[in-house]
């Protein structure tokens, strides 16, 4: 066992960080203030070579292991969360469904541009009463000819207002349950994907989050993504990968967090002394900092079994749910600490990571049905009984 | 001690919500947005009498204590933060009614509860970071006619911008060996102008509240603006300070039981899996310990306002209901938000912004450092 990064993700660790405070920093809150998915900044890193790493290079990637990519979204998010989710939710998680079980002209017509940021893909999941019970949706696709007929409502769809590559999960044979479950590539932006609106969100506000309406959307079965009735379980991989980036998110925002206590800790004086230099906040920045780096260990453990192909479902559950809870808790502390420093700026860098932290323990599985995974995983609860 | 609420505070509890229910819900959520005070809901307020019910009935109150002010302030806050704020516009006024002259109470009460008026004063002390005294952002020197010229800045002082008159703490008696001798309190006309304001823009939460920044140059107070002795107001201060933790913790109770009351709600009508999510234990559980968090800062909050109203001094138990409130206002909060999954996360909801404004007890009145550290001295005492 080595516990120590390897020589290239070190470089690649101090090439991120060195970049994204020379080319994220000073442009955070212009970006977050404008509220809406950073399309000039996104393409930048595209062609700067962020996106889509993790892809194969048949396909224009890079090859970089699930390390690095928890290396970047961790540096990324340090910074600015929203983005960290656009990059992997558009370009490092969702195209792996296409890897997994596309056909060989998906992979060539979709990975490339993908990886490279030329085309955003949007996974179109989520319903008003398909949450945390995802197969409860109601949206249809029903066989005509060679044809499929999608109809049905979607809401919190990430960035579907620049994605013009729409990964719709539909029902083909609600009859069947989740045997009757697939999922289509839809093109562009067809009339019959009505943004319905752009959801206010507390955080995450350089990530677009919708609602939408498909209506009678033609997709040709050649667009069908992998076979009909393909349900959950070949996209159950990807599912984890995207909790292991969210995790990886998380714990950026509580690293970047821990900084700036850091900082304010040393600056501000009380009785002539820096605050730092008082036994209880020393403890506290001490106690954030022991779970930082515990669950950044684990995170990086989960990246290695995925890489090895070994199955890592309970450990990506394991650190979405720690780390989301970890990020939460440290930014309500960190408020708590900076006070007024905090209060006034809604913008500010811990404002921010307030605002973004609960989303992580939410988003991609809420931190109850992380529990419920990492029960069946471990045998406490019958695999039947929980199939999400 | 009695521990229930006596009829007329059951009333004046009920009247508190049904108005906040009535009035808050259409102004809410763009008062937050735009971060604008809500003018028609605060004059409506002080016609149904809530705002100022502390100040004696001479001079146009209604002659309650602090704790019928904070069940009107934690009904408030239960339902809207930033609207809830509206009672924040005698702020300040308890160091008149404790230490004015008559005069000074004839003159600056009564407009205050008639809405014609608003007074504002600096959120959290500087006497905070103790070492930081003497560097205090505002000093008074005696000028013409026994009056003062002052000179500084203040930062956060809540209603800064709306304000007809601020409550200032100067260093007058910067040579005294004791701290408590080294200050005084003023009441400021706002109208002067060399008076510089700036509105504090852009916060984290109670955006509806307004809060600006202070800087005086050289502004003549007329010894009629002095409140009490000179070189008393640390003693003022602090029992001001006392007040206003109190008022906190009320606040922090009632945004803590508006996300308990939302999230019941939501549990008893989000359907998931066939039920309703509160059939699930993972949800019940949140709401007891949500609930019990919520009551057992009640109970701090209740006593502690109720000792001051009988004039005894428990800066121990006002610190621990100021400080525990807070802590488990961002908790309850922030699992209200959990509850409510993803919608928990948009602006559609009440919920985030709960959030957002729970935050801003974290340092009115005082950080958790600080309380804990006061209860730790009282408790250990000097050795």
């Amino acid at each position: 066992m080595e516990f120590e990064l390897t020589e290239d993700q070190k470089r690649f660790q101090k090439f991120a960080h060195e970049y994204f405070e020379k080319e994220l920093a000073p442009i955070v809150v212009e970006l977050e203030k404008k509220d809406n998915f950073p399309l000039d900044f996104f393409k930048q890193i595209g062609r700067d070579g962020f996106l889509g790493i993790n892809l194969p290079q048949k396909y224009g990637g890079q090859e970089m292991d699930s390390i690095s990519c928890c290396i970047l979204i961790e540096e990324v998010s340090h910074i600015c969360p929203g983005i960290a989710a656009c990059i992997f939710t558009t370009t490092l998680v969702s195209p792996l469904s296409i890897l997994a079980v596309g056909s060989e002209e998906q992979k060539e017509k979709y990975l490339g541009p993908l990886g490279r940021g030329e085309r955003i893909l949007t996974l179109c999941f989520t319903e008003p009463d398909a949450g945390s019970d995802n197969l409860n949706i109601r949206t249809t696709a029903e066989k005509s000819g060679d044809y499929y007929i999608i109809n049905g409502n979607k809401i919190f769809i990430t960035n579907a207002t620049v994605g013009d590559v729409h990964l719709i999960v539909a029902y083909t044979d609600r009859s069947k349950g989740v045997k009757g479950l697939s999922m289509f590539l839809a093109d562009g932006h067809p009339p019959e994907i009505d943004i319905s609106r752009k959801l206010d969100k507390l955080g995450w506000h350089t990530s677009d989050t919708v609602e939408l309406a498909i209506n009678n959307l033609k997709v040709h079965k050649e667009q069908m993504l992998g076979p009909e009735g393909i349900g959950l379980s070949r996209t159950l991989d990807t599912l984890s990968f995207g909790r292991i980036m969210m995790a990886a998110s998380a714990i950026g925002i509580a690293q970047g967090t821990y900084d700036e206590c850091v900082k304010f800790c040393n600056e501000r004086m009380a009785n002539g002394k820096p605050l730092i230099k008082l036994q209880s906040i020393r403890h506290q920045l001490v106690n954030m900092y022991i779970d930082i780096e515990m669950n950044r260990l684990m995170i990086y453990k989960t990246a290695w079994k995925k890489d090895k192909g070994l199955r890592h479902r309970k450990e990506s559950s394991i650190v979405k749910y720690y780390a989301g809870t970890l990020a939460r808790r440290i930014t309500m502390e960190a408020v708590q600490l900076l006070g007024g420093d905090a209060f006034t700026d809604h913008d500010s860098l811990v404002a921010r990571h307030f605002r973004d932290a609960p989303i992580y323990t939410i988003g991609d599985g809420t931190s109850e049905i992380q529990q419920e995974i990492i029960s069946r995983e471990m045998g406490f609860v019958d695999k039947k009984e929980i199939r999400f | 001690m009695k521990d229930e609420l006596t009829e007329e505070q059951i009333d004046i509890k009920k009247a508190a919500r049904e108005f906040a229910i009535g009035e808050f819900p259409n102004v809410a959520k763009d008062a937050d947005v735009n971060e604008e005070f809500p003018k028609d809901l605060f004059m409506k307020a002080c016609r149904n009498g809530f705002i100022g019910v502390y100040i004696g009935e001479k001079y146009g109150g209604a002659g309650l204590g602090l704790f019928e002010h904070a069940l009107i302030l934690e009904e408030f806050w239960r339902v809207d933060p930033g609207c809830g704020n509206i009672l924040l516009s005698t702020i300040g006024s308890q160091l008149i009614q404790l230490y004015g002259t008559e005069e000074q109470k004839r003159r600056f009460l009564p407009p205050l509860s008639r809405g014609e008026a608003i007074m504002g004063i600096p959120s959290c002390s500087e006497f905070e970071f103790r070492g930081d005294l003497l560097k205090t952002g505002m000093s008074a020197k005696k000028d013409q006619d026994n009056g003062f010229s002052i000179h500084g800045e203040k930062a956060l002082v809540i209603n800064g911008t709306l304000a007809d008159h601020l409550i200032l703490t100067c260093l007058t008696n910067p040579n005294s060996d004791l701290i408590a001798d080294r200050y005084s309190n003023f009441i400021v006309s706002t109208r002067d102008d060399r008076i510089c304001k700036q509105t504090l823009k852009n916060k984290l939460g109670i955006r509806a509240t307004d809060f600006a920044y202070f800087s005086l140059n050289n502004v003549h107070v007329p010894k009629e603006g002095l409140i009490g002795k000179e070189n008393k107001g640390y003693e003022q201060i602090d029992k001001f300070l006392d007040w206003l933790k109190v008022c906190t913790a009320a606040q922090g109770l009632g945004v803590s039981q508006g996300a308990l009351d939302q999230s019941i709600k939501y549990a008893r009508t989000r359907i998931q899996f066939n039920v309703p999510i509160g059939r699930f234990e993972a949800i019940q559980f949140k709401i007891a310990d949500m609930a019990t968090k919520i009551e057992s800062a009640r109970w701090l909050c209740y006593r502690a306002a109720r000792k001051i109203d009988r004039g005894e001094e428990d800066k121990k138990l006002i610190s621990m209901a100021k400080w525990y409130t807070a802590q488990i206002c961002l908790e309850v909060t922030g699992e209200a938000i959990q509850i409510h999954g993803g919608y928990g996360f948009i602006k559609d909801l009440d919920v985030e912004r709960f959030y957002r404004d729970a935050q801003s007890l974290s340092f009115v009145s005082g950080r958790k450092y600080f309380e804990k550290k006061a209860i730790a001295e009282n408790l250990l005492g000097q050795f």
